[in-house]
């Protein structure tokens, strides 16, 4: 099992390098940089170069991710000890003026947009309040889910089975950005029972992550949660249904039955059990699916979580603020993916990692 | 019964996709402009009919007449947008891209996913391994973010305008295309690894087969091999699983107009019309109203359809 998971966690290595990679040569080989504004708003050519200088964009492309990747002061110590290598008089020349300690040590850089912030510092604002935006969908997606599709499974072939299952699709059907300015108009504009915007929650958090439960925080998180939310309720109650009835046909459900168990008892411990192993595995391309649905919900809804931060710093070419938010979320999916490889080995006793 | 209910809904949504194909080509000629007898006016000035604004329409209620003195007695049956822009002709205009996306992506996807999948599962051994440990490389890599960093990539290399040779070419037909181009090759080109894993199964258990075994044995060469025995067996299984994938390709471009990194204004796309109607929602909530039950609507039947195909070809995943 811990063979398993260190094994996943070193196949993730690479992947994660390359996204960083990918998104930091793409950004440099956009036009126009963080600092480049017109008309009115440009700036003397001396205070741009001074700007790119302090974020290292003199250095050339190589130094300047591993600069990125391992931090100012290795670039400068292998530069110091082989001087020869190409680019590294640029890297003599400014390291120590440098601010950038490196990813591998927890350091996202500076912000190039929002002048003295630091990536850590807004994302440590951010994510939390998308994470909790997040965690409530898919708790409301399984909460909601499974026992729709436990319902639409034991009444099979009933109106409630093809209400359930039109319902469904349904669901799938209706994205977010149809369903959240549906929920404001209807819920917010026409009845008045939510407000219609902003996050009922600020930080500090407990734990980081965890609000206080206040009524103005579940009144501000019904609606997105919905709108995020409907989607993922949808295909695990599709999933749930699908499989309760393949593992209601199983012979150990039959004699289970024959020994005359309480039908609550079998379905929730010996069926249910069983059934929800494949909603697990999807679990992880829901996460996929909810940091997707979390732009637009968070678009729509004016919530400050991390999705606004990422839609703005690529119009605003913030390098580091790119970089930082994707490297963010690629490890979210990484993590989340592990999570559900360990949930589903620990549900079926069949499966053994070696 | 519950076969015979997903049957009709499967044969109803055919019927809805085909209506509005019909619509989506025939567009140009069927538009609220061009049926109330004022396409000569819009053609006078020539002026697309999804483009035509009319500053003293602007935030028009849906059934009311154009205050326009050149369009004097036009009725905007859906209302006008910001623009005074006609709301249904908009809707139907933006049917093409949204089924163009749909037919190009899942083409694309089907293309490349079946190539590599059969190319891996047919030559086996080390080569099979090392592409499929390619393919589970990228599956980890989080691709709405790629597809979205593509756009923007994209996006402003086609702003910059100086390119030419090839570039420039690429770039002439993206802008003949509204910026479709761009939507299909990021979606299509990163959407063909579950293509490739399922051609790739396929093709392996296809392999083992004894027909495959007399073909080689009565000297057919691995050309014929793959294109006569192997590939139509695995096609009917993909072309399956690829209309399940369709309904997210119409939501992605939807989601990347949404946001602003999809087509170009002011070619309607239902995705950037929902957004300019969310913008006025308060003042104005009919304009988000056609173009939002448009996409629901034609996602649903494609949803449909991919279940009705499923439970046809696969019965035992029956009611899934």
């Amino acid at each position: 099992m811990w063979r398993f998971i260190i094994r996943r966690i070193i196949w993730s290595i690479p992947v994660i390098l390359l996204l960083m990679l990918t998104v930091f040569s793409m950004m440099r080989a956009l036009p126009g940089g963080p600092f480049d504004f017109e008309g009115d708003k440009s700036l003397a050519k001396a205070v741009t170069d001074n700007l790119e200088r302090r974020h290292h964009l003199d250095w050339s492309e190589p130094w300047q991710f591993v600069s990125y990747v391992l931090g100012d002061d290795v670039a400068g110590a292998v530069c110091e000890s082989v001087s020869s290598i190409p680019g590294c008089d640029k890297v003599l020349d400014g390291y120590k003026a440098g601010v950038s300690k490196g990813v591998i040590r927890g350091d996202l850089g500076m912000a190039m947009r929002q002048r003295g912030r630091t990536i850590n510092d807004i994302i440590g604002e951010s994510f939390p309040v998308s994470l909790q935006l997040g965690l409530m969908a898919i708790a409301f997606g399984l909460l909601t889910g499974v026992p729709l599709g436990t319902i639409a499974a034991l009444k099979q072939n009933t109106a409630i089975d093809y209400a359930a299952s039109f319902f469904a699709v349904l669901g799938l059907s209706v994205p977010s950005l149809v369903l959240g300015p549906v929920l404001i108009w209807i819920f917010a504009l026409k009845l008045g029972w939510f407000p219609v915007s902003t996050w009922g929650a600020q930080p500090p958090f407990f734990l980081g992550f965890i609000p206080t439960p206040t009524k103005a925080f579940f009144m501000h998180a019904a609606l997105p949660v919905t709108a995020l939310g409907l989607a993922l309720t949808a295909s695990i109650a599709r999933l749930t249904r699908a499989s309760l009835l393949q593992v209601i046909g199983e012979d150990y459900i039959r004699t289970a039955r024959a020994k005359g168990l309480p039908q609550a008892t079998l379905i929730v411990r010996h069926a249910l059990r069983n059934s929800l192993i494949p909603v697990v595995t999807i679990l992880g391309p829901l996460t996929a699916a909810v940091v997707t649905g979390s732009f637009v919900t968070e678009f729509v809804f004016g919530i400050p979580g991390m999705g606004k931060h990422f839609i703005t710093s690529i119009n605003n070419r913030d390098y580091s603020m790119i970089s930082g938010v994707t490297l963010v979320y690629a490890l979210l999916l990484v993590i989340a993916n592990m999570i559900v490889d360990i949930v589903y080995a620990w549900l079926d006793p069949r499966i053994k990692f070696d | 019964m519950r076969s015979l209910l997903h049957h009709r809904l499967a044969v109803s949504s055919i019927v809805f996709i085909i209506i509005l194909a019909l619509i989506a080509i025939l567009a140009g000629v069927i538009n609220p402009f061009a049926l109330q007898g004022y396409g000569d006016v819009l053609a006078a000035t020539n002026q697309a009919p999804f483009a035509k604004q009319t500053l003293q329409d602007n935030y028009a209620r849906p059934m009311t007449e154009s205050k326009n003195p050149d369009l004097q007695g036009f009725v905007y049956y859906a209302g006008a947008d910001n623009l005074g822009r006609d709301i249904l002709t908009r809707t139907i205009y933006g049917a093409r891209i949204s089924l163009s996306v749909a037919l190009v992506a899942a083409l694309v996807s089907l293309i490349i996913g079946i190539a590599y999948g059969l190319t891996s599962g047919y030559l086996g051994g080390r080569t099979d391994e090392i592409m499929m440990r390619f393919v589970d490389f990228l599956y980890g890599l989080p691709i709405v973010i790629v597809v979205i960093l593509m756009q923007v990539y994209f996006k402003a290399v086609a702003r910059r305008g100086d390119a030419s040779g090839l570039v420039g070419m690429i770039l002439g037909v993206n802008a003949a295309l509204g910026g479709m181009l761009f939507v299909f090759i990021a979606i299509g080109a990163l959407n063909w690894i579950g293509m490739a894993r399922i051609a790739r199964g396929q093709t392996l258990s296809y392999k083992q087969k004894e027909f495959v075994e007399a073909a080689r044995a009565t000297g057919s060469g691995s050309r014929r091999i793959l294109f006569s025995h192997l590939m139509p067996n695995i096609l009917g299984p993909c072309i399956v699983q690829e209309t399940l994938q369709i309904p997210g390709y119409i939501l992605l471009e939807a989601f990347l107009s949404f946001i602003g990194l999809g087509v170009d204004a002011p070619t309607p796309s239902w995705g950037i019309m929902i957004n300019e109607g969310f913008q006025a929602l308060r003042s104005a909530p009919h304009i988000i109203l056609v173009p939002a039950a448009a996409l629901s609507l034609t996602v649903l039947a494609f949803n449909f359809l991919g279940d009705g195909l499923r439970d046809a070809f696969d019965p035992r995943q029956r009611g899934v």
